[in-house]
C-alpha cells in the first residue's frame, strides 16, 4: 500500500526527503532526479538515504470522489481575476489560474488536507526511526527536505503541524526533532495563503490551515522555556526563478502576493534564479504558458525540460554547488 | 542498582527498553543532568521547572507510571489497561488529568530544549545519551504510538474516499462540503473523518418487484430518489468476498421517493409522488414504498451517468 512509510536503514548519519509537485508522480518517476542529486553528491551520496513522499494517491481518491471541478471553478476565476488585475497575459493568467485550481482543493476539503499531511508526517517520523535504528541520535541526524512546487505547501504544513502540536512527536523543542535543511523550490505558499485568504469563508477548519494563519507566513518553529522560537530546521531556504509564476514572479516581476519570505529570519535563505526561455516564438509570454500547460495537465508526471522554467531538475542544476553544500556540511 | 537496571535495559533493544522505564527514572536522568551541566546557572528557568515538576509529580504519586503511559498521554492515546496499576484506580484519573498532560510535557521540553546542548558539549555521549535514554524512549514509544494513530486515520480515509467508496454527485458533494461546519458531521479534532455522509440521489435503475394476485411476481425497472445519510463502519472486514459482501464498508439510510410513472428515467417533481423508506447495505439498497400500491424496491448506488445521478 502506497500509504504505508517508506523505511530503510541508514547508510550514515544522513537523509533526503524528496517531495514532488502536481502531477500523477509514482515510484520510480523521479529516479533521474535523483541520479542528478547522487552524482552531485559524488562520493558523499553513499552517506545518504533517500526516501519520497508520494501522495498523489490521495489527490486521486478526493478527484474520484467529488467528480467536481466545478467546486473549484469560483477560485480558478478569482486567481484569474486577480491576475488579470496585474495586466497578466491571458494565455499565462489562465495556466497559472488552472494550477491554482489543481493546488488549492486541499484548502477547501479538510479531509483531503489532513490525509497528505498524516501522510507525511508518518513519513518524518518514519526517518527519523530509520535514524535511531541505525544508532543515530535524533539530535545528530541530518535530514534534509528537498520540496519542490505543491511538494512545498504540503511540506510547509506538516512542518508547522509538527512544531505546533507536540502530539506529532516531532516539535523542534519539546522533541528535539530538528531538519538539518528545509529546501523550497519554487514555492507556492505565499500563493495559496493569499488565494485561501481571500476565500476563508469557505474554508473548512480554518485553525488546521496554517499558511493562512497570523498576519504573516510565519516559520515552522515553538518557543522553548524562555519564549525564544526554535526553528523546526536549521537552515531554510528558498529557490525560484524569476520566470516561475508559481514561485511568486510573473515575467521578471516579484509578486509580493505570491512570492514566499520570511524577511528578518537569521536562518531562512532566499535565492531568485535568472531564468531565460529557451524557445522563444510568438512572444516569452505564450511560450512561458504553454510550458506551464503541458507540464501541469499531462497525466503522468511532468515532463522536465530545460525550458520549462518550473522544472526541478533545472533548479537543482543551477545551485549544484550550493546544494552539496548545504547536504554535505 | 538502577543503573545497573537501565543498563540492562539499554542492551536489550529499544522496545524492551522502553517499556521499563517509569517516570522516577526520566526525573532522576535529567536531575542528574542538571546536576552535571549546572542548569540552576545555566538556565535558571529551566532549572526551576524541572525542580517544581519533579516535586508536582513524585507528590502525585506519579513515579511509578510506565513511560509506556506516558507517551499514551503525550499522543492522546487512550492507555492501556495493563499499563496502569489495574488494582489502583488513582493511575488512571491521574492520566486523564490535564496539568499531568502539560506536566510529564515538560520534562522532554527540559531535556531536549534546556540540557541536551550543554550535555553534548560538556559530557562525553555515552554519559549524555545514557541521561537521556529515558526520555528519548518516551519519545519513540509516543512517535510508534502517532504513527499508528496517523496509519488508522489514513485507513478511515482510504474507506471513505478511496477505491471502492461510493462517489459523490453535484448536490451530495455541495451538501457534504457544508458538513465540514457541522457539529457531529464534521471531522474529529484530531483529523479523522466524519463517519457520516449526506447521500441525496436519483436512480435510474432500480428495480420494482410486482406481484399481481397470485400471479409470479415479475420485476420491472423504475426511477427513485434517495435523500439520507450513509455510514461508514471503521472496524476492519476480512479479506474475501462473502465476508465483504457482509460486511461492507458502509450502510445508509433514509427518505425514497417514486414518481407517478413506473418507467426509468422518469420525473421525480411531478405531482403524486409516493414515498417510503430505504436501508443500504454497501452498494445495495432496499426501499420500501409505504404509500398505496405499497411494494419493495431494489437498487444499486453505482452512478448510470457520473457527475449527474
Amino acid at each position: 500500500m502506497a500509504l504505508t512509510p517508506q523505511t530503510q536503514r541508514w547508510p550514515a548519519d544522513r537523509a533526503i526527503l524528496f517531495v514532488h509537485g502536481v502531477g500523477n508522480a509514482s515510484v520510480g518517476d523521479y529516479t533521474p532526479l535523483v541520479e542528478q542529486v547522487q552524482a552531485m553528491l559524488g562520493d558523499d551520496a553513499r552517506r545518504f538515504a533517500f526516501y519520497f513522499l508520494y501522495y498523489d494517491e490521495i489527490n486521486d481518491w478526493f478527484a474520484a470522489k467529488n467528480q467536481a471541478g466545478a467546486l473549484f471553478e469560483q477560485l480558478i476565476g478569482g486567481v484569474r481575476s486577480k491576475l488579470s488585475g496585474g495586466a497578466a497575459p491571458v494565455g499565462l493568467g489562465n495556466a497559472i489560474a488552472e494550477f491554482a485550481g489543481d493546488v488549492l482543493w486541499p484548502v477547501l476539503l479538510a479531509d483531503a488536507r489532513t490525509a497528505v499531511r498524516t501522510m507525511y508526517l508518518n513519513q518524518l517520523r518514519q526517518i527519523v526511526r530509520d535514524g535511531e535504528n541505525a544508532k543515530v541520535a535524533v539530535d545528530k541526524q541530518q535530514i534534509t527536505i528537498i520540496a519542490h512546487s505543491m511538494g512545498c505547501f504540503h511540506t510547509y504544513e506538516a512542518l508547522r503541524e509538527a512544531a505546533t502540536n507536540q502530539q506529532v512527536m516531532l516539535s523542534p523543542d519539546t522533541w528535539g526533532v530538528r531538519f538539518a535543511n528545509v529546501i523550497y523550490m519554487a514555492s507556492p505558499v505565499q500563493l495559496i495563503r493569499s488565494v485561501a485568504r481571500e476565500i476563508q469563508g469557505v474554508v473548512p477548519r480554518k485553525e488546521t490551515l496554517h499558511c493562512v494563519a497570523g498576519n504573516a507566513l510565519a516559520m515552522p518553529s515553538e518557543p522553548n522555556l524562555s519564549g525564544v522560537p526554535v526553528m523546526s530546521a536549521r537552515r531554510t531556504v528558498s529557490i525560484t526563478g524569476n520566470l516561475d509564476p508559481v514561485g511568486g514572479h510573473l515575467i521578471r516581476n516579484k509578486l509580493p502576493w505570491a512570492y514566499m519570505d520570511f524577511p528578518n529570519e537569521p536562518t531562512f535563505e532566499p535565492y531568485i534564479d535568472p531564468q531565460q526561455l529557451a524557445t522563444i516564438g510568438s512572444g516569452e509570454d505564450v511560450t512561458l504558458a504553454e510550458l506551464f500547460q503541458s507540464a501541469l495537465r499531462e497525466g503522468g508526471a511532468p515532463k522536465i525540460t530545460p525550458e520549462n522554467p518550473h522544472a526541478w531538475d533545472a533548479y537543482v542544476a543551477r545551485r549544484a554547488d550550493q546544494i552539496k553544500t548545504w547536504l554535505v556540511s | 542498582m538502577r543503573r545497573l537496571i537501565v543498563a540492562a535495559l539499554l542492551l536489550c533493544g529499544s522496545g524492551a527498553r522502553a517499556q521499563e522505564f517509569r517516570l522516577n527514572d526520566i526525573l532522576d536522568s535529567l536531575k542528574r543532568g542538571a546536576t552535571l551541566v549546572k542548569l540552576d546557572s545555566a538556565d535558571p528557568v529551566a532549572a526551576i521547572k524541572l525542580d517544581s515538576v519533579s516535586k508536582l509529580l513524585r507528590a502525585a504519586g506519579a513515579g511509578t507510571v510506565k513511560v509506556s503511559a506516558l507517551a499514551g498521554v503525550v499522543t492522546g492515546t487512550r492507555v492501556s489497561f495493563g499499563a496502569v496499576n489495574r488494582w489502583d484506580t488513582r493511575g488512571t484519573d491521574l492520566l486523564a488529568q490535564a496539568w499531568f498532560h502539560d506536566a510529564i510535557l515538560l520534562l522532554p521540553k527540559i531535556a531536549n530544549g534546556a540540557l541536551l546542548r550543554p550535555l553534548r558539549t560538556t559530557q562525553p555521549d555515552s554519559i549524555t545519551d545514557g541521561i537521556l535514554a529515558p526520555t528519548n524512549a518516551l519519545r519513540s514509544l509516543g512517535m510508534a504510538m502517532a504513527s499508528e494513530q496517523g496509519a488508522e486515520r489514513l485507513r478511515r480515509m482510504d474507506i471513505k474516499y478511496g477505491t471502492g467508496s461510493p462517489q459523490l454527485n453535484v448536490l451530495e458533494a455541495t451538501v457534504n462540503f457544508a458538513f465540514q461546519w457541522l457539529p457531529g458531521l464534521r471531522a474529529a479534532k484530531d483529523g479523522s473523518p466524519s463517519r457520516w455522509e449526506f447521500l441525496g440521489a436519483y436512480r435510474t435503475l432500480e428495480v420494482n418487484v410486482v406481484r399481481s394476485g397470485r400471479a409470479i411476481p415479475n420485476a420491472e425497472l423504475i426511477s427513485a430518489g434517495q435523500v439520507g445519510l450513509r455510514w461508514y463502519r471503521w472496524s476492519t472486514t476480512p479479506d474475501g468476498r462473502w465476508a465483504k459482501l457482509l460486511q461492507p464498508r458502509y450502510g445508509s439510510a433514509g427518505l425514497y421517493v417514486v414518481g407517478p410513472a413506473r418507467a426509468p428515467f422518469s420525473s421525480l417533481i411531478r405531482v403524486r409522488r409516493r414515498h417510503g423508506a430505504f436501508i443500504g447495505f454497501g452498494h445495495m439498497h432496499l426501499a420500501f414504498v409505504a404509500e398505496y400500491p405499497r411494494h419493495f424496491v431494489v437498487g444499486t448506488d453505482r452512478h448510470l451517468i457520473p457527475h449527474l445521478f
